[in-house]
């Protein structure tokens, strides 16, 4: 071929970027385009998270959301834009979800970011974080690993709670120590998203991993998702997949012969699920103080607000959680921290607040007018007025994709498009008695309920139960 | 890194960025119009939003884009800015 039958272009510095950034697809609230901003083991600082606040007001309207994976996402980017905001996260050392899930096929799935602890290293010297920062900088951008089938995450928790999710992660490393020696022991192949083979909870490969030994570990679950994972369709690209049709014994020979073998590990430590909420003392004598958000929501002054507020009471260190909270720690002054916080947000009371968790489905496109955040605010509020605000858990999906992981909470919700008198409208499905330290899901018990429909539903549910004598836990078991 | 333009003939280039994920493919087509000046340029990809986005993104810099679907992927026909 001659020199006249080709042009080469050159990519300078926008090689970069390749394989650690992209947009993701919106195609609600006028945005068609997302960052998720991946924040290793949910950790920033309060200088990045100004420079984010700042991006924010720039290019996303000044709206702000924390992820149940403790990324932050902002929408409305202008993809004309995206490499001005590229080098900015660039030099801020931050990465992106690649957001392959767009394609037809399956590929080009990236390991997301890793969920840690948020109260790792403090309410416990058992550290986990070191762990997720490791891997997220082997993983991000490395051509070996961007081209999964389809996307894998991996949780670590260490804290004795499962705050993380882990059952529902393709890699949930859960902390135990052996003969004084601390390790982790995984459960794989959860996900509940509606890809095959349908919601599945994460299960227990009866192994031990010591500390030096989990990032070989890691990398090779992962190289195995990468490699015998089905490419034949995305519906069946997904790590559960593999999981269900090998089982967890040939799973864990396929390590074993990559890495060397492991040691038996039988029984999965009994945890409950935490949002790390409140406030508590740490280890060092100091305090942490969650803030809740519902649904995640902020701005870009409520960031900056939270990273003042952090500069002046704390050690100028934010943490994420998979509850899409907040969390201020290193508090000296906690009565100081929480009066100054009351001037500027709403500080919710009761567990449910800090608990639960609504999708973005707003800006996906999935769901119409009530979307998945405003339906969870919606039923935090008659939580409050029944009084149950310290007892119910709810997680609300936009759509069976299940990104508000709507199975395995007391009460979960999945939106769908539902017909009423002639008219396409939102409608949801609500599902109860799921527990994701349990690693129970939940069952469907109404279909196809309208918004107001859903609210009398929950009302109902939660009267009979006051009424009962039983648990909560009890009472959704008989229904 | 680099990408290559393939000559289709006299008047027309082909930019194959099937594999790439958004907005990468609309970067590449602006850095390619760049280079291709007058002749026309086809743009293979297989990214949803990309395919979604370049039309719009070109058209509203004055080139007309014509979009087709072939098998798993979308040729993107852009030319001559008015």
């Amino acid at each position: 071929m001659s020199e006249l039958e080709e042009i080469t272009l050159n990519l300078g510095e926008i090689s970069k970027f390749m394989w650690r950034y992209s947009l993701g697809r919106d195609s609600g609230m006028e945005s068609l385009h997302f960052l998720r901003i991946k924040i290793p083991a949910g950790r920033i600082k309060v200088e990045e998270l100004f420079e984010i606040a700042e991006i924010s007001k720039e290019y996303g309207r000044g709206y702000a959301e924390i992820t149940d994976r403790q990324d932050i996402q902002l929408h409305w980017i202008d993809s004309n834009r995206a490499l001005e905001i590229f080098e900015k996260l660039y030099r801020l050392g931050y990465t992106t979800d690649l957001c392959g899930q767009a394609f037809s096929s399956a590929c080009h799935g990236d390991v997301r970011n890793i969920a840690v602890c948020p109260l790792s290293g403090k309410i416990n010297d058992f550290d986990v974080a070191e762990h997720a920062i490791k891997l997220t900088e082997f993983f991000s951008g490395n051509p070996d690993f961007i081209d999964l089938p389809k996307k894998f995450k991996i949780a670590f928790t260490a804290c004795g709670t499962d705050c993380v999710r882990a059952g529902i992660n393709d890699l949930g490393m859960i902390g135990v120590e052996r003969d004084g020696e601390r390790g982790f022991t995984p459960l794989i192949g959860g996900g509940i998203g509606a890809t095959y083979p349908g919601p599945s909870l994460g299960k227990h490969m009866p192994v031990f991993v010591p500390e030096e030994r989990v990032f070989e570990f890691v990398k090779a679950v992962v190289e195995i998702h990468r490699d015998y994972s089905s490419r034949e369709s995305k519906a069946k690209a997904r790590f559960k997949h593999l999981v269900a049709s090998w089982g967890v014994e040939k799973i864990r020979e396929t390590v074993e012969d990559k890495i060397g073998e492991l040691e038996d590990f039988e029984g999965l430590p009994p945890l409950k699920f935490s949002a790390h909420k409140s406030s508590g003392k740490q280890i060092n004598g100091l305090h942490y103080l969650t803030l809740p958000l519902i649904g995640g929501i902020l701005d870009a002054e409520k960031l900056e607000k939270i990273a003042e507020l952090s500069e002046k009471y704390g050690s100028g260190e934010i943490r994420l959680t998979t509850t899409q909270n907040v969390i201020f720690v290193d508090v000296e002054d906690l009565n100081a921290l929480k009066s100054e916080l009351e001037r500027h947000f709403k500080i919710y009371d009761g567990d449910a607040f800090y608990n639960s968790i609504g999708c973005a489905s707003n800006f996906c496109g999935k769901t119409k007018d009530v979307h998945a955040k405003d339906m969870l605010r919606r039923l935090l509020e008659v939580a409050g007025e029944l009084g149950v605000e310290n007892e119910v858990l709810i997680y609300v999906s936009g759509c069976h994709n299940a990104c508000g992981c709507h199975h395995v909470a007391p009460f979960g919700l999945a939106g769908k498009l539902i017909r009423r008198d002639g008219e396409i409208i939102q409608g949801y499905d609500f599902y109860i008695g799921g527990d994701i330290a349990k690693l129970k899901m939940g069952k469907l018990y109404r279909e196809s309920l309208t918004s107001d429909e859903v609210v009398e539903v929950f009302r109902e549910i939660v009267m009979r139960y006051k009424s009962s004598g039983k648990s909560l836990k009890e009472f959704l078991e008989g229904l | 890194m680099e990408l290559k333009l393939k000559k289709l003939d006299d008047n027309r280039y082909e930019l194959d960025v099937r594999g790439n994920v958004c907005p990468f493919p609309q970067i590449f087509t602006e850095l390619a119009l760049k280079e291709v000046g007058d002749a026309i340029l086809e743009v293979i990809t297989d990214n949803p939003p990309s395919a979604r986005d370049i039309p719009v993104v070109f058209e509203k810099k004055g080139y007309r884009v014509e979009k087709k679907k072939e098998e798993n992927y979308w040729r993107l026909i852009i030319s001559g800015s008015d």
